[in-house]
């Protein structure tokens, strides 16, 4: 076991976390210069393995919690120590510590100001707790001699002699067997005590015990005395049971032949009676299935059928007319279209050729204009020349010439005014025109919305869509209510047959009661629903408003009788007022139960239901087998309460007498408080009284319910009725809007017309008046011209001649005006005959071919906007709805085949029903005789049997009291007589009863008590045993103590004195123990242990440094590294008697010379072959046998550890001596 | 190093605060105590070929094995105890019947 690694964090210098790891488990060396935190790192190993640093003070933790600058602070140290351990000697198991992989133990502790842990193996343990562990791994823990620390050395040598002593025996391990043996010897006294109070306690439980087997006696011999009592008692009540068992063997025997008989012929009864039952049933059933389907459904079908049938002829017929119309109405489309495009065609070709024409035609009217104008130029010029030259010649002079050039100036400068202000004017005009064409045109645009824009053509399709709409509405209504009315007409047959069916319960159930009630009850009813009394006033008879079980319906009816009739009313108010009025119309008798008035009598008491003793009579109430509604509790309880339902009248007679109540069979025999019996034969028929009134009560709610359904459907028929009314109107209303409207627009078209007319004329006149315009401005330049002229010829020379020159243009005039009328003659031409080309061309359009073309079109847009879309959808409706109606025919008429299927079915079950009713009925009869006359014959037989059958209950319960015997002890007494026997039992009774106090239990206490007596004792003897054991233990080990210190001291100073040689050899020392006596110079080696532990008082070393035989020194004498030799040899020594794990040797050759170091370093590798050495050192001697070498390195005021070699160990070493200046 | 021996028991009980009753009842003092004398080397003429066990642990053995003898007693008084409750109660019910 060594030290393999070591984990310091926080802890002095070392403020990171350092690990000290691959420990050599031989020899390590660790270097560093001073102050770098070596001692720190050995004071590090203590702080976990010695008790050195025990109850910490708060100065004390913080010397050892790291103390960096300021605001860097560490809070917490802590220290793991992981050991090697392959030989387990930490006993970890015993610990309860798991076990780390690889054999490693951890050791940890850890400080905070507040805080100190300890931990192995990650588990948290006390700190005494550590101390135990190291301790039972061999660990010295209170003064650890293979831990020397800086400076420690020499006061190991300086130690008192008795110190010394102490730590040898601590080596030997006497003290902590001293302390143990203290220890165990105060528990042995403490149990001691303990052992006396179990010896006390021992003498109470044997007397205890002896107690016990007195009672146990006592009771062996009740027991005795008991067993024959119950013989006695088993042996005469067997004894009359066997007899009662053969008479009810021979009872049961003839009732099981009679009854076996009768049950036979019972089951026979109950057969036909179920069967007479359900083939009425069925026949009733029939008969109303047959009313229906022949009354209703068959009729019905036809009817729809019918119908049906003539629908579809109409629908033929509509379908070839529709169809014819379709096909002519297509015809002429097709002929129209053809038409309309010859037609477009033509209209096309005309205006292809108008516009041809036109450009010519315009160049002409130009070329006319031109010419025209050039000519009435021409010709004026001529006139006036010619005129000029008249005017002229008949004045003489150039005066009176001018003068009248003069007043022609002026005349025709005033006609130029006139002109041009009616140039003006027209201007106006036409203004005034324009405006006023806009405004038509504004109207024509307004009108064509209103009559052919989208929002007119909206409400004629809206309208027509609702039109549509309400159509099918219509229909669907029609056949809803076709549907009703057949519903109306099958529940007035199912509502005959109900009423057929009321009557016949009616009858029913009057036939069960006297004539006064039954017309007594029918007319309160009538009464009650004259004066309008609700349901919940009068509730109707008792037996309508209970159920009862089948099995108790017969008990019921019984018990009941007549307050089955009895009506149940809410008040006496009621009640009375019925009564009074039944009085006035003498309606017949009843009884009234007011539900408020009745009370419920609780003179009775049910007997307790589970009554267990032979006493008991099986039993039911017979109330709890009825049902009703909460309300009628006490009237119902007041009819049947008191009434329970035996098995057997002896039975039940007892049970009226002990509880005051009736009693009933469920064959109706019954038995009241008094012991009156009533019963025997009961009418059959009367039986039905429940049932029919119960059926007369579900027949009478159908009848109302069927009622009911009748008058929803009535309502539902005027319903609808209104409904097909109300449509109608609203599609009356509907064509009227859409008349109006399309009356509104035709107005609207024709104004529409009228306007476009008044446009066109408006056109017209501003064309003219363009026209006219034109004119007068030629006129106006044709006067400013002439004007010109003349104002020229007032320069002119007077001659009364014309000049030559005026000749020759006069001449030239009147050539060009013939060349011009020429030109404009063949203009004319050309422009006549085309004018008259165009005109007809326009002519044909407008008055031929374009109203022809507006024509079809409309025609056209009409027909296929009404009839080809109209028509085809109505056609295929129409065809659907054939198609539709013909599989409905069909279905019709297999639905007809199969109703009478059904009628012709149902007559022949119903003719089979009756026959097999008939043949039910006559057998039943038959029975009916023969069940009597058993009954009488077993009546009386039950009578006895259940008295003997009572008494052999009674017999096996006190059987059953006496308890189980043993086979062989059973037939103890059975030779005696019954006399003899009960001469014993009288006996036997007083010697049991003399024997008052027995304790049943007492034996099995005392065996189990006993057994465990036994048990105790055997401990307690064991345990003195045990003491002795121990105690001789005890004085063994004490003497063996001594034997083992003395070996010790043998053995450490044998090896002192070889030890101290190898490191001196010139020198001798020895080892000196002391006695107690004084004899303190006696060796150890003269004295071989025969002393005990106690008698030494100390340990001294005697030395000589040079010579072998030269005086002995003691240690006080020495100088400071002598003083560590003897240290060294004495721990060295010590090492090889009882190794400890490991060694810390801090500096411990700080004060040796060199030759000393060597032999130190030397004897310290021979050893660290079986020990761990760690080592600090600042020669190098010890580097050269060391295994491994570690360097503390300190850096900022924290130590770091790092390993190194060996060179550059020894290198560190001499450089650092070096510096020192050594 | 005593484990898994006759003396495992004892060991533990040495050890341990809380020894389990089943255990306390089985074992044998007086065998252990003889044991114990052997391992401890305190019969010479048994010769033991291995080293005797070391005082300390003889020490840890002794009280050990005190503790279960110390043990045993403790449970012995109690169950005699206990004993006698339930026949004083057993008596006390008794009479109540009777009476
Ligand atoms: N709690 C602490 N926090 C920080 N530093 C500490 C603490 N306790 C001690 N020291 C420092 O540790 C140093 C002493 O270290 P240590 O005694 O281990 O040195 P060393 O290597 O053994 O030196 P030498 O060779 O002189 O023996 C001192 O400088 C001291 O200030
Ligand atoms: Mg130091």
């Amino acid at each position: 076991m060594y030290i393999q690694r070591i984990i310091i964090k926080g802890f002095k210098t070392y403020r990171n976390e350092t690990i000290i790891d691959d420990l050599s488990p031989h020899q390590n060396v660790i270097i560093g210069s001073n102050g770098s935190g070596k001692s720190n790192l050995f004071s590090a190993i203590r702080f976990v393995l010695s008790n050195d640093y025990s109850h910490l003070r708060h100065e004390e933790r913080q010397g050892l919690i790291h103390q960096g600058s300021v605001g860097n602070s560490i809070m917490s140290a802590s220290v793991e120590i992981v050991f090697h351990d392959p030989e387990g000697k930490i006993p970890l198991s015993s610990f309860n510590i798991t076990p780390k992989p690889n054999n490693e133990i951890h050791i940890r502790r850890t400080i905070g100001l507040k805080k100190d842990d300890h931990q192995v193996n990650d588990r948290n343990v006390s700190s005494t707790e550590i101390f135990r562990i190291l301790e039972s791994a061999g660990f010295s823990i209170n003064n650890p001699y293979n831990i020397v620390p800086q400076g420690k050395i020499i006061a190991l040598t300086n130690a008192k002699d008795n110190e010394r002593l102490k730590l040898l025996e601590d080596v030997v391990g006497a003290k902590s067997f001293e302390i143990k043996l203290k220890a165990s010897l105060k528990k042995m006294n403490e149990t001691d005590l303990k052992m006396k109070e179990i010896n006390k306690e021992m003498i109470e439980l044997k007397s205890k015990l002896s107690e016990m087997n007195t009672e146990k006696n006592e009771l062996e011999k009740y027991n005795d005395l008991e067993r024959n009592r119950k013989v006695l008692q088993f042996t005469l009540y067997d004894r009359e049971l066997n007899n009662i068992l053969d008479q009810l063997e021979k009872i049961d025997d003839d009732y099981n032949v009679t009854f076996g008989d009768s049950k036979q012929y019972m089951q026979e009864l109950d057969k036909r009676e179920q069967v007479v039952s359900t083939v009425n049933d069925s026949l009733l059933n029939l008969e109303n299935q047959l009313r229906i389907k022949i009354r209703t459904d068959q009729q019905q079908t036809k009817a729809i059928y019918d119908d049906v049938s003539s629908n579809l002829i109409d629908l033929s017929v509509k379908i070839a007319d529709l169809q014819k119309h379709v096909a002519s109405s297509s015809d002429q489309n097709k002929n129209d279209s053809k038409s309309l495009e010859i037609i477009n065609n033509e209209i096309d070709a005309r205006k292809k050729r108008l516009e041809k024409l036109m450009p010519r035609f315009k160049e002409l009217s130009a070329d006319e204009q031109k010419w025209r104008f050039k000519l009435s130029d021409l010709q004026q010029i001529k006139r006036e020349t010619l005129l000029k030259r008249g005017n002229y010649s008949q004045f003489t002079s150039k005066e009176g010439r001018n003068i009248w050039i003069e007043t022609q100036i002026k005349e025709q400068s005033e006609t130029l005014e006139t002109a041009q202000a009616s140039v003006l004017e027209n201007e106006d005009e036409k203004e005034k025109l324009s405006n006023l064409m806009k405004n038509v045109e504004e109207a024509i645009d307004d009108l064509t919305d209103s009559t052919s824009g989208p929002l007119v053509s909206a409400t004629l399709e809206e309208i027509s869509d609702e039109q549509i709409s309400l159509k099918e509405q219509y229909v669907v209504k029609l056949d809803e209510r076709k549907e009703m009315w057949r519903n109306e007409q099958k529940l007035t047959t199912i509502l005959e047959n109900i009423s057929t069916d009321l009557k016949s319960f009616q009858k029913n159930v009057n036939e069960t009661m006297s004539r006064d009630m039954s017309i007594g009850i029918a007319s309160v009813r009538e009464i009650a629903e004259k004066l309008g009394l609700s349901n919940d006033a009068v509730f109707g008879t008792v037996g309508e408003l209970i159920k009862v079980s089948e099995k108790y319906k017969a008990c019921a009816e019984v018990v009941g009788g007549n307050s089955l009739f009895h009506i149940i009313v809410d008040t006496e108010e009621t009640a009375s007022l019925l009564m009074e009025e039944l009085n006035r119309m003498k309606g017949g008798r009843v009884t009234f139960i007011p539900l408020n008035r009745i009370t419920l009598d609780n003179n009775f008491s049910l007997p307790p239901s589970n009554l267990e003793d032979s006493r008991s009579v099986p039993f039911t109430p017979l109330i709890k087998k009825i049902k009703y509604a909460p309300k009628f509790e006490n009237a119902i309880q007041h009819i049947f309460g008191r009434t329970v339902v035996v098995k057997d009248l002896v039975n039940g007679l007892k049970l009226a007498k002990t509880y005051r109540l009736n009693a009933i069979t469920l064959d109706g025999d019954r038995a009241d408080q008094k012991g009156v019996l009533t019963g025997g034969y009961y009418d059959y028929n009367k039986r039905n009284r429940l049932d029919s009134l119960k059926s007369l009560a579900k027949t009478r709610k159908v009848h109302s319910q069927t009622l009911l359904e009748m008058e929803g459907i009535k309502r539902k028929l005027e319903e609808t009725d209104s409904t097909i009314d109300s449509i109608n109107d609203k599609m009356k209303n509907l064509a009227n809007k859409k008349e109006g409207l399309l009356t509104d627009i035709e107005q609207l078209r024709i104004r529409l017309n009228s306007k476009k007319g008044e446009l066109a004329i408006m056109q017209e006149s501003l064309d003219s008046l363009e026209m006219k315009k034109e004119k007068t401005l030629l006129n106006i330049a044709h006067l400013k011209n002439r004007i010109e002229t003349l104002q020229a010829d007032k320069d002119v020379d007077f001659d009364s001649e014309i000049s030559e020159k005026e000749n020759q243009k006069l001449e030239n005039l009147t050539g060009e005006i013939n060349d011009v009328v020429n030109r404009l003659d063949v203009t004319n031409e050309s422009l006549e005959e085309l004018t008259s080309t165009i005109d007809k061309i326009n002519a044909e359009l407008e008055s031929k071919l374009n109203p022809q073309k507006d024509y079809l079109a409309q025609r056209i847009t009409e027909s296929l906007h009404i009839d080809s879309e109209t028509s085809s959808e109505e056609l295929d409706g129409l065809l659907s709805k054939s198609k539709d109606l013909t599989y409905r025919k069909e279905d019709l008429s297999n639905t007809l085949n199969i109703i009478q299927k059904e009628i012709d079915d149902l007559n022949a079950e119903k003719s089979n029903s009756e026959k097999i009713l008939e043949k039910a009925n006559s057998q039943q009869r038959l029975l009916l005789a023969k069940i009597d006359d058993f009954q009488k014959r077993t009546e009386k037989t039950m009578v006895k049997r259940s008295t003997l059958i009572s008494r052999r209950e009674e017999l096996q319960q006190k059987i059953r009291e006496v308890g189980l015997l043993s086979e062989d002890i059973l037939n103890k007494f059975s030779d005696l007589s019954s006399e003899d026997l009960l001469g014993k039992l009288t006996n036997t009774t007083i010697d049991i009863s003399k024997l008052t106090n027995v304790n049943k239990r007492a034996l099995e206490n005392y065996r189990k008590f006993n057994d465990k007596e036994i048990e105790l004792e055997n401990r307690a003897h064991e345990l003195m045993i045990s003491k002795n054991s121990i105690q001789d233990l005890i004085e063994k080990l004490k003497s063996q103590k001594t034997t083992a210190v003395d070996e010790t001291f043998k053995k450490v100073s044998e090896n002192f004195v070889h030890v101290f040689e190898k490191l001196v050899p010139m020198g001798t020392a020895r080892l000196i123990i002391q006695r107690n006596e004084g004899l303190d110079d006696d060796s150890m080696q003269n004295s071989p242990g025969t002393q005990s532990g106690s008698a030494y008082s100390g340990v001294s070393i005697s030395v000589s440094f040079n010579s072998k035989q030269n005086e002995q020194l003691h240690v006080e004498q020495l100088s400071g590294g002598q003083k560590t030799l003897c240290a060294i040899a004495l721990i060295l020594a010590i090492q090889m008697v009882d190794p400890a794990p490991f060694y810390l040797f801090d500096e411990i050759d700080a004060a040796l010379d060199k030759q000393y170091r060597a032999a130190v370093a030397s004897i310290i590798k021979e050893l660290s072959i079986n020990a761990q050495f760690i080592c600090t050192t600042f020669r190098t001697d010890m580097l050269q046998v060391a295994d491994k070498f570690f360097r503390v390195k300190y850096e900022n005021k924290i130590s770091n550890v790092v390993e190194t070699s060996r060179d550059d160990a020894i290198k560190f070493i001499r450089g650092s001596n070096k510096n020192a200046g050594m | 190093g005593t484990d898994a021996g006759p003396l495992a028991q004892i060991w533990l009980a040495a050890n341990m605060s809380n020894i389990p009753r089943g255990s306390v009842l089985q074992t044998s003092i007086n065998e252990s105590a003889k044991e114990i004398a052997k391992v401890s080397g305190c019969e010479p003429e048994i010769e033991q070929n291995n080293e005797n066990i070391t005082l300390h642990v003889s020490g840890e053995l002794l009280q050990g094995i005190v503790r279960v003898y110390s043990k045993q007693a403790g449970f012995l008084l109690s169950d005699i105890k206990d004993t006698l409750t339930k026949i004083t109660a057993l008596f006390k019910t008794h009479s109540r019947v009777n009476v």
